[in-house]
């Protein structure tokens, strides 16, 4: 994407009141980032995971 | 906060309490009923075809419901704004799958009143992630903590008692007792730890009504694969569920049962938090004996030994749940409470402001509602036809029942439902 064609697309995205799409996907990446460095979501992940080792054991 | 305004804002958190306390027993209720018709149909089908069954009721109530309170457009807009947490909830519908497909193989092992109170222990559980995660019952003091940790002691020890005095105990051909008391407690590691996702959505600012929507397909997906796995095929699972078809009516009403428990419960963790929530709901227990004991005579040929048991347990049980039920968080919890929400809304970048007043059950959009759609009544509409067809090929069970006894339980299960959605709705508007 050339310099012109991305200040149109930014300017564009201005006029029609959505954020950037640049914008956008860093807010996306971060808030990958912050889930999976998210302590809350790997402590039922791993008891998740004994759990169905469990199961495995138990059939 | 001006002088006149601190007892407005103290008043409120001792009405969110009652709401919360409300909904833990009325969950407790609901949840207890919910076995009632899952009797009728369990030993008529595989163990997971039984699960699969209830899931799939589930899944519809758990749609319907929501879209017929807030509409379908409330639903997708609370999902949206709040896309980090539809993790949460596939994980937490897969964690309560997983435990209750241990908790078959437990009972198959050591049987129910040893497995029983094992799994339990859930709400133990769920105290410490609450206190450890969430900032619960930091700041409440030695009072906080006795009645609060006391009570949750007391609901166990209580259960204990009830599962002992009911229970058969003849001893089980080819059991593996060690790998039965292994299910059992890994059961209530995993129904502990699912509450993780739930406080966790709600000191973000969701509304129940909207993650479970996403929970249904977490569960669904679990038990769908599990189901493959255990029957070998996706044609043998097919199979098995068209077997199902004359029981499956009863399965579908289980599971809807379920869902209004599971709210109840939902609501219970948003309000009091997990460490008073789980407990309160855990009294499903006393509720499912009543129905076993007064609808089904299941009590009949226990002596009088263990009837005093019975007795005895329960009253600790109901002790318990009058413990956790006066202990509202003081202010300086409640403060605990809120740094925790805090470091919510910064790590996902939240608004404090909305997620405080979601909190609080005043969240703006909420209070406003959505604009109806036509297509919504689809929802209802196709619930009532689906349980209309499984209705018709229902066959007739041979369990005996005291419909005196039914309908005096159905009626006091009724009025919990009026009586904790009136007041959830009068105070939050379902937030």
């Amino acid at each position: 994407m050339t310099a012109n064609s991305r200040n149109y697309k930014i300017l564009q995205e201005k006029l029609t009141n959505q954020p950037p799409q640049w914008e956008n996907n860093q807010m996306k990446r971060s808030m990958f980032a912050a889930i999976a460095s998210d302590v809350h979501l790997w402590v039922p992940v791993c008891v998740l995971l004994g759990g169905i080792c469990l199961l495995v054991v138990l059939r | 906060m001006t002088v006149a305004e601190k007892p407005e804002a103290e008043k409120r958190v001792q009405a969110l309490h009652i709401v919360g306390v409300a909904c833990g027993l009325a969950a407790g209720a609901w949840l207890g009923t919910a076995e009632a018709p899952v009797k009728l149909a369990a030993g008529q089908a595989p163990p997971l075809i039984v699960t699969l069954g209830m899931v799939l009721g589930v899944f519809m109530a758990r749609w319907t419901i929501p879209v017929m309170l807030k509409g379908a457009g409330f639903v997708v807009r609370d999902l949206r704004r709040n896309k980090h947490l539809l993790v949460w909830a596939l994980l937490a519908g897969a964690l309560w799958v997983v435990a209750n497909t241990l908790t078959v193989f437990a009972i198959r092992n050591v049987g129910l009143s040893i497995a029983f109170p094992l799994w339990n222990s859930n709400c133990l559980i769920g105290l410490f992630w609450g206190w450890l995660f969430f900032n619960e019952l930091k700041g409440s003091g030695w009072k906080g903590w006795t009645q609060v940790f006391g009570g949750s002691i007391a609901l166990v020890i209580g259960a204990a008692i009830l599962a002992w005095a009911t229970a058969e105990r003849t001893p089980v051909a080819g059991a593996h007792p060690m790998l039965g008391i292994a299910a059992a407690v890994g059961a209530g590691a995993l129904w502990g730890t699912q509450y993780i996702p739930y406080r966790k959505a709600y000191i973000s600012g969701m509304t129940p009504l909207s993650f479970v929507t996403v929970i249904a397909f977490g569960e669904l997906i679990t038990t769908l694969v599990l189901g493959v796995v255990f029957a070998g095929s996706v044609g043998n699972l097919g199979h098995q569920l068209a077997a199902a078809k004359p029981f499956l009516f009863w399965l579908f009403l289980g599971g809807i049962c379920w869902v209004f428990g599971d709210l109840f419960q939902q609501y219970a963790a948003k309000y009091i938090g997990i460490g008073r929530g789980i407990p309160l709901s855990n009294t499903n227990q006393l509720w499912g004996l009543a129905w076993g004991a007064l609808v089904f005579g299941e009590l009949t040929a226990i002596g009088t030994h263990a009837r005093m048991l019975v007795l005895l347990g329960s009253l600790i049980m109901i002790m318990g749940a009058a413990f956790i039920g006066t202990a509202a968080a003081p202010a300086s919890e409640r403060s605990s409470w809120r740094s925790a929400m805090m470091r919510e809304c910064t790590r996902y970048n939240l608004d404090p402001v909305r997620v405080e007043n979601a909190l609080k059950g005043n969240d703006e959009q909420t209070r406003q509602g959505t604009k109806r759609r036509w297509w919504e009544l689809l929802f209802p509409i196709s619930s009532v036809a689906v349980m209309i067809w499984l209705g018709v090929s229902l066959q007739r069970s041979s369990v005996e029942l005291n419909v005196t006894w039914m309908f005096v339980l159905l009626g006091l299960t009724v009025c919990s439902l009026f009586l904790s959605g009136l007041l959830l709705w009068k105070r939050t508007r379902f937030s």
